[in-house]
């Protein structure tokens, strides 16, 4: 049942909060960044309902928050964030998702747009077959079940040592490319069988690489700290661990149903199913969780190495400088051990973003030195053809929302309603009309896509800018997609 | 509702972010079935027109609920559909007291239009209305 939106309590214009006494079951508050716009726009789906039963889950700090990107999900609504204390609290596979560390790697370029502008179309072309896309794609590598293993606990200096990967792509991933504590004893032989093929692949639904220009620079000096250039093309790439991490998922979320009857954990939603982190369960999914998320950052890594080479082949006689220079690597969809201030206590916690972004304000010790007066970059695709936001984390979210903000537009219609809504034709022949080139490997895939299936991108920037937890620095206009 | 006339089938439900099949058997091992088949009419999937090999498949069903084992079942498929990029042209199911056994053909998928992450436990729930089974399963696409 959907939450009528009088249960919520304004806290200001872009904060609200759904308080324990409102459910029984609840032992952390619930608080949601939007407008009253965004909480009209998701008061008949079951979003709101799902945090709610998020914030059952025992062991809990502080509030499950919610980004104004949210949309229902299961389990988790997508577009969450929740704190267990660790080791005492739990972890729960539905509060990272299936796609563990999907996220997005942004890329940036010297090259002038007014330079690429007849070249995009042979860009387009390039980048479709440099990066493997569509259902049942495999990536470039085939690895063998120990390689497998020690990418797993390597992440992206695996790439390094196969020559896919910079120090500085390194540098500017989160967390260096690599949560330690990986273990792939933890991983079933069913995921090693799935990862072993798919390293380099985009995936298909709703993952792109997206070739855009700098459009605007709200913050001059952070744009320079991301090596961001008005007028210059940059490259988005979202992918995440592919089947690898989907296994993983899979296999944890059944096991879980028998280890929430074995500790007496009531959950009011089997997607919610989770472990104490200080049992061997929830210590082995930390660990297997860990090696897909390694799997997704090595997965980026190496289709960022290809669309280097695609813009090389193009680029090689017309623009010298035609370099891509990593801006940053983060995840959306994971499980980390992170330390926060709760109730002015500094502690260690499970944090589990679930469709929500880190957003680490400027001195925070985690991220790279370049950044410490900025703040690490937060990068928010828009939509199939519309803006990409470049912003910067705060310190205001460190208290606020664990550190994070949103992840990107989030869905408005299903899947079903945007293809009756829309032909796939259509919304590649107006996109084409913007002078965006467009690469897609179904045109049913398209209509389910369509702008008009997401939230407006530009608003839900304005909350996170309007309750402090990121910064603007640049926005992106979209010239090149390439769909799975 | 069509149920009443069909004694078995499937079809798809409006789901935000993802996609959700509502199913509807006599007995639980035609719930499987159908399930099965709805997942792969969402997926898209066309099987190649060849000579089918027989696969068969266990599932354990000692300390599961009827949804644990469901969900086994599908994520097997979802499993053989990801790495061995084989579907079943026909399957039969056994529900025996250890074990769910899974008699299939299988052949090549000639083409597959979506990709599918998951079957997911949201709201997942086996009932028995009347003289059918019934259950509405939330994929994770």
């Amino acid at each position: 049942m959907a939450i009528p939106l009088s249960s919520l309590k304004r806290i200001s214009d872009y904060e609200w909060e759904i308080p324990v006494s409102f459910n029984q079951y609840m032992r952390v508050p619930v608080r949601f960044f939007a407008t009253h716009k965004i909480l009209e726009s998701i008061a008949d789906d079951l979003s709101l309902t799902q945090a709610v039963n998020a914030a059952s889950l025992p062991g809990l700090v502080g509030n499950v928050v919610v980004m104004p990107d949210i949309h229902q999900g299961y389990g988790f609504p997508i577009g969450g964030i929740a704190a267990s204390l660790y080791p005492q609290g739990v972890i729960s596979p539905g509060g990272i998702g299936y796609d563990i560390n999907c996220g997005v790697r942004l890329l940036a370029s010297k090259i002038p747009l007014k330079t690429a502008l007849p070249s995009l179309e042979e860009l387009s072309l390039a980048l479709d077959r440099y990066c493997p896309s569509g259902v049942g794609a495999k990536g470039g590598i085939r690895l063998n079940e120990e390689e497998l293993k020690q990418l797993c606990r390597q992440g992206s200096r695996w790439a390094l040592k196969k020559n896919a990967a910079s120090e500085e792509d390194i540098r500017f991933t989160e967390d260096a490319g690599c949560l330690e504590g990986a273990d792939p004893s933890c991983v079933s032989d069913r995921a090693l069988k799935r990862g072993a093929d798919q390293v380099g692949s985009l995936g298909a639904g709703n993952h792109f690489i997206e070739i855009d220009v700098v459009e605007q620079i709200f913050d001059e000096k952070s744009a320079t700290a991301f090596g961001l250039e008005v007028d210059c093309l940059v490259l988005q790439i979202h992918s995440g661990s592919r089947g690898f991490g989907h296994q993983i998922c899979t296999d944890y979320v059944q096991e879980f149903q028998s280890v929430v009857r074995r500790y007496k954990i009531e959950i009011v939603d089997r997607e919610l199913v989770c472990a104490p982190l200080d049992s061997p369960e929830g210590q082995a999914y930390l660990a297997a969780q860990r090696c897909a998320a390694n799997y997704a950052f090595v997965n980026r890594q190496f289709l960022a190495h290809q669309a280097r080479k695609a813009f090389s082949q193009v680029f090689e006689t017309r623009f010298k400088n035609h370099y891509l220079r990593q801006v940053y690597d983060l995840a959306h969809n994971i499980g980390k051990i992170e330390k926060h201030t709760v109730d002015g206590k500094l502690i260690k916690v499970c944090i589990h973003r679930k469709g929500a972004t880190r957003s680490f304000g400027p001195n925070s010790p985690e991220i790279p030195e370049d950044f410490r007066q900025s703040g690490q970059p937060v990068l928010v695709p828009g939509s199939m053809g519309t803006s990409s936001w470049v912003l910067a984390g705060t310190d205001a979210a460190m208290d606020k929302s664990f550190g994070s903000a949103c992840h990107g537009a989030g869905r408005l219609l299903s899947r079903q309603k945007s293809k009756r809504a829309v032909s796939g034709s259509d919304i590649r022949d107006n996109l084409e009309k913007q002078g965006i080139h467009i690469r897609a490997g179904s045109l049913a895939g398209l209509a389910e896509e369509a702008p008009s299936a997401y939230k407006n991108v530009d608003e839900i920037v304005d909350v996170v800018i309007g309750a402090g937890l990121a910064r603007r620095v640049a926005r992106l206009r979209p010239l090149v997609v390439v769909k799975g | 509702m069509n149920k009443q006339i069909e004694p078995s089938g499937f079809f798809e439900l409006s789901h935000t972010a993802d996609v959700a099949l509502f199913v509807w058997a006599a007995d639980l091992p035609t719930l499987l079935i159908q399930a099965a088949k709805g997942m792969n009419l969402i997926m898209g999937i066309k099987p190649a027109e060849v000579t089918p090999e027989p696969q068969l498949l266990h599932i354990p069903t000692h300390g599961k609920d009827k949804e644990e084992v469901l969900l086994a079942f599908l994520s097997e498929l979802l499993f053989i559909v990801d790495v061995e990029r084989m579907t079943f042209r026909e399957i039969g199911i056994t529900w025996g007291e250890a074990a769910v056994t899974v008699q299939m053909a299988m052949v090549p998928i000639l083409f597959q239009k979506i990709m599918m992450k998951a079957a997911t436990f949201h709201n997942l729930a086996i009932q028995y209305e009347t003289n059918h089974y019934q259950v509405t399963i939330v994929f994770d696409i």
